[in-house]
């Protein structure tokens, strides 16, 4: 009974959020910041969690389950969508070369101090340790694409190359974030398919990628140039819901699934129209997963909101030599600002969906400090880009 | 061809899934709620479009979806699937309850008022009367040593049930055929009334036949006041909640499909909550009907307001998805045992209730000077059976054990064949009325080459 009455509360709170949030107020510029890119549900969610008012206890979040496998799917065929080759071409070629090996460094400068801070910190075991480094700096190596928007329309920038580099980046840098997640979720499957002499990390992969290219060609296959947007919308909401489910049912990425879906279908025939109808209640499923994560804290102990500064400052310092090393690498091409890392500090969807999957899957302490840690890093992120990104766009102009 | 191909191929993929948890160690329960729903929804409907192509209404296959992938067939919705997604049940059937209400127009309905009446009239009397006279022809199955006095009650109680009809059925394929016209609004008018009153003549037929049958232990005139008493605050919060739609419609005007999914599962919430709050609190048997609540404020909003015509447009633009996973989810509840084991009997009496339906309505409707032809369809719209039938019928098993159950279980069967059949009648009789959309454009389409030869 409190379920349902949660999931209207939370509809509710999605729809309306989605209306009022992510338009101008009078707010100082940090505040104001936090608040277009909807950021204060995750203090909603907090709030109403256990850690708050516990109207979400831990039973309530699990009894939502299948919702946020739906959410996370959501999310990931979103950003799939995105991947259309013939889209990417418009783009000059470099941006995506940069994408590609600034994505890379960055998980990989991540990885290492993140590992160590861990390892020094937590006392977990090295199987949990290598886990969390690799959830933290999959999370950490990726940006929030609506910040960046916010911020072009704050900043009144219509045209600055520095300013669509840092656009095209931020759409589409979980490309490896995302694949990175999926592997991880394989290589813990304890067992595989009985008949077949494959290690079951290789199997699950295997089935992973076999599962999203079949159910994005079923899809492909349902759609059709006439079908009306009701239609589109069952099509959708069930094919989406079948990938997460399978995720969410053998502990799989959702993202990774959904995520090679929305590629495979990105390049077919019916892309823009599909982009379009799922776009259409992106907002309320962000604000959904915000709440939802907020939610899922149990309590923030001094011992997590120290490691999430440092977690801030190692992806603060990695942005910047990633950024600076990138722009070094293709300094012959264009020349890159050394500090345009800055400009990618924005945290937000992909990342916090990405420990939201990992706490739902892995339930226990480390887990939750994952989460706390990507939510405080967001929060703390949101604050530090809305001083930093507009510098840089200025020393870019003055350039 | 691609549909079946796809539909194959989902069923394929649910076996594979199965296959391959038999293996796991440990799965996430609520990954495979997640995953029933999805595959519920895409074979419903991919089913459904397979039936459309050899004209069958849609509703038909997602029962049948239901009942073929469900806990009774090959299991793909577990029991446990359908228990956390019930909460779907209660928002479709409100939500349908709510269309129901909004498209019964008073200034359309009024019209042809003699009609209705009569219709509800003559059906009310032929089809209870009919079960009265031959229910003791399975007196010595049911019912054993039991007086002819006694017979006649039980009788009379499965004339009652078999009265009562499906709302959510009629307005679904009245979505889906896009029917309009004089005989869709009276036919889903009575339906929609003859739900209604069933349930306080069901209530007091129940209570006499407590005193006749189990004097000592009946449920008492209490029961009966609970009914009434529940029926006219049903009644009372419907016209409410038409204000309060009303209300947001005209001030708010925004996300207002959200808004519609969200009321009617809030109603039907809160009625559960307030039926639990009397009866711990009080110890009474005090509750609200949701349903009755809904198809109210429907009314109420489509015939008070002057946004009420908004709220159909509302409703159909997310009523597909509803109706889908709502007829699925049914279909896969709906145990096919029951059928099995009663089929001899559940048929007599689908075959008796069609015959009397079918009767009645003529008479009805010929009293009231309709066409020959038409009046002989009205009761092939009368046959789908559902939710309220079911309700009663479990009522009878829990007031009267022992010979309750067994009729329960007959009168539960029969209600799932006419759950399959009566779709297609009542799509059949739209159609041969004029007045589903497609053959509407077809007569048109027939008009218009007429008109052209007759001008060359």
């Amino acid at each position: 009974m409190k379920i349902h009455i949660i999931v209207i509360i939370l509809i509710a709170i999605a729809f309306l959020g989605s209306r009022w949030s992510f338009s101008r107020i009078r707010l100082p510029l940090a505040a104001q910041h936090l608040y277009l890119t909807g950021t204060e549900f995750i203090l909603v969610g907090f709030l109403l969690g256990p850690a708050g008012i516990n109207f979400f206890n831990p039973e309530t979040v699990r009894a939502l389950q299948p919702l946020l496998a739906l959410t996370l799917g959501w999310i990931g065929l979103l950003f799939g969508l995105q991947l259309d080759f013939k889209l990417l071409k418009a783009f000059p070629r470099y941006y995506v070369q940069i994408n590609l090996v600034h994505s890379f460094l960055l998980f990989i400068f991540t990885l290492g101090p993140v590992y160590i801070m861990m390892s020094c910190l937590t006392g977990a075991g090295t199987t949990t340790l290598i886990s969390v480094s690799v959830i933290l700096a999959a999370a950490g190596s990726c940006t929030a694409q609506s910040s960046l928007a916010i911020m072009q329309k704050q900043l009144g920038i219509s045209r600055n190359s520095l300013m669509n580099l840092l656009r095209f980046i931020s759409s589409v840098d979980a490309i490896l974030a995302i694949p990175v997640c999926g592997v991880l979720s394989c290589l813990y499957a304890e067992s595989g398919i009985r008949f077949i002499r494959i290690p079951p990390a290789i199997q699950w992969f295997f089935l992973s990628i076999c599962s999203a290219v079949l159910l994005a060609l079923l899809l492909n296959t349902l759609l059709k140039p006439t079908s009306h947007q009701s239609e589109m919308l069952v099509w959708t909401v069930g094919f989406v819901c079948l990938a997460s489910g399978l995720a969410f049912y053998f502990q799989l990425s959702v993202l990774f699934i959904t995520a090679l879906m929305g590629f495979v279908l990105a390049n077919r025939h019916h892309a823009k129209r599909l982009y379009a109808s799922t776009a259409m209640i992106e907002k309320p499923v962000y604000i959904f997963l915000l709440i939802l994560a907020g939610s899922m804290v149990r309590s923030i102990s001094m011992h997590s909101i120290w490691l999430s500064f440092l977690f801030v400052g190692i992806r603060f310092l990695t942005k910047l030599a990633g950024g600076y090393m990138t722009g070094k690498l293709f300094s012959r091409v264009r020349s890159i600002p050394p500090a345009y890392g800055l400009g990618l500090l924005s945290e937000g969807g992909i990342s916090l969906a990405i420990a939201v999957s990992y706490r739902s899957v892995m339930d226990g302490p480390m887990a939750d400090l994952v989460l706390i840690i990507i939510l405080l890093s967001i929060l703390l992120n949101e604050i530090a880009s809305s001083i930093f990104t507009p510098l840089l766009i200025r020393e870019s102009e003055k350039a | 061809m691609k549909r079946i191909i796809v539909f194959g191929s989902l069923a394929v993929f649910m076996l594979a899934v199965q296959y391959a948890a038999r293996n796991m160690e440990w799965v996430s329960e609520a990954g495979y709620h997640t995953l029933s729903f999805g595959f519920i929804l895409l074979a419903g409907y991919l089913l459904s479009d397979i039936f459309n192509l050899i004209r069958l209404p849609r509703i038909t296959a997602y029962l049948l979806a239901g009942i073929l992938f469900g806990p009774f067939g090959l299991n793909f919705i577990t029991r446990d699937s359908i228990d956390y997604l019930s909460f779907i049940d209660d928002l479709a059937l409100n939500f349908i309850a709510l269309a129901a209400g909004a498209e019964l127009q008073f200034r359309r309905v009024s019209k042809q008022l003699k009609l209705i009446l009569l219709l509800i009239l003559s059906n009310a009397v032929i089809v209870f009367g009919g079960f009265v006279l031959f229910m003791p022809l399975f007196s010595t199955r049911i019912m054993n040593h039991k007086s002819t006095a006694e017979t006649l009650i039980i009788g009379a109680l499965c004339g009652i049930i078999a009265v009562a009809r499906s709302p959510s059925s009629a307005i679904a394929i009245i979505s889906e055929t896009h029917a309009k016209g004089r005989f869709t609004d009276a036919s889903l008018c009575v339906t929609v009334i003859s739900d209604v009153i069933v349930i306080p003549i069901f209530a007091m037929a129940a209570f006499l036949a407590n005193i006749a049958l189990v004097s000592d232990s009946g449920p008492g005139s209490r029961y009966l006041v609970g009914i009434m008493s529940t029926l006219a605050v049903s009644v009372a919060s419907g016209v409410l909640i038409g204000w309060m739609i009303h209300l947001y419609f005209r001030y708010i005007g925004q996300e207002k499909i959200f808004f519609v999914m969200a009321l009617v599962l809030t109603v039907a919430r809160l009625s559960q909550l307030i039926e639990n709050y009397f009866m711990a609190g009080y110890g009474i048997g005090f509750s609200l009907e949701p349903m009755v609540i809904c198809m109210t404020a429907g009314f109420v909003f489509r015939n008070w307001f002057k946004e009420g015509g908004t709220l159909i447009h509302t409703i159909e633009r997310s009523s597909l998805l509803v109706y889908v996973l709502f007829f699925s989810l049914t279909g896969a509840f709906l145990d096919i045992n029951i059928v099995r084991t009663a089929w001899r009997a559940s048929l007599v009496i689908v075959v008796l209730r069609f015959l009397l339906l079918v009767f009645s309505s003529y008479i009805g409707a010929r009293s009231s000077r309709e066409p020959r032809g038409r009046s002989i369809l009205y009761g092939l719209s009368f046959i789908t059976q559902a939710g309220v039938s079911i309700g009663l019928a479990k009522i009878l098993s829990q007031e009267f054990p022992g010979w309750g159950t067994n009729l329960a279980n007959i009168i539960i069967a029969s209600i799932i064949i006419n759950q399959i059949v009566g779709p297609v009648l009542m799509k059949f009789a739209l159609d041969r009325a004029g007045e589903t959309r497609q053959q509407s454009s077809e007569c048109r389409s027939e008009f218009r080459d007429y008109s052209d030869r007759k001008r060359r």
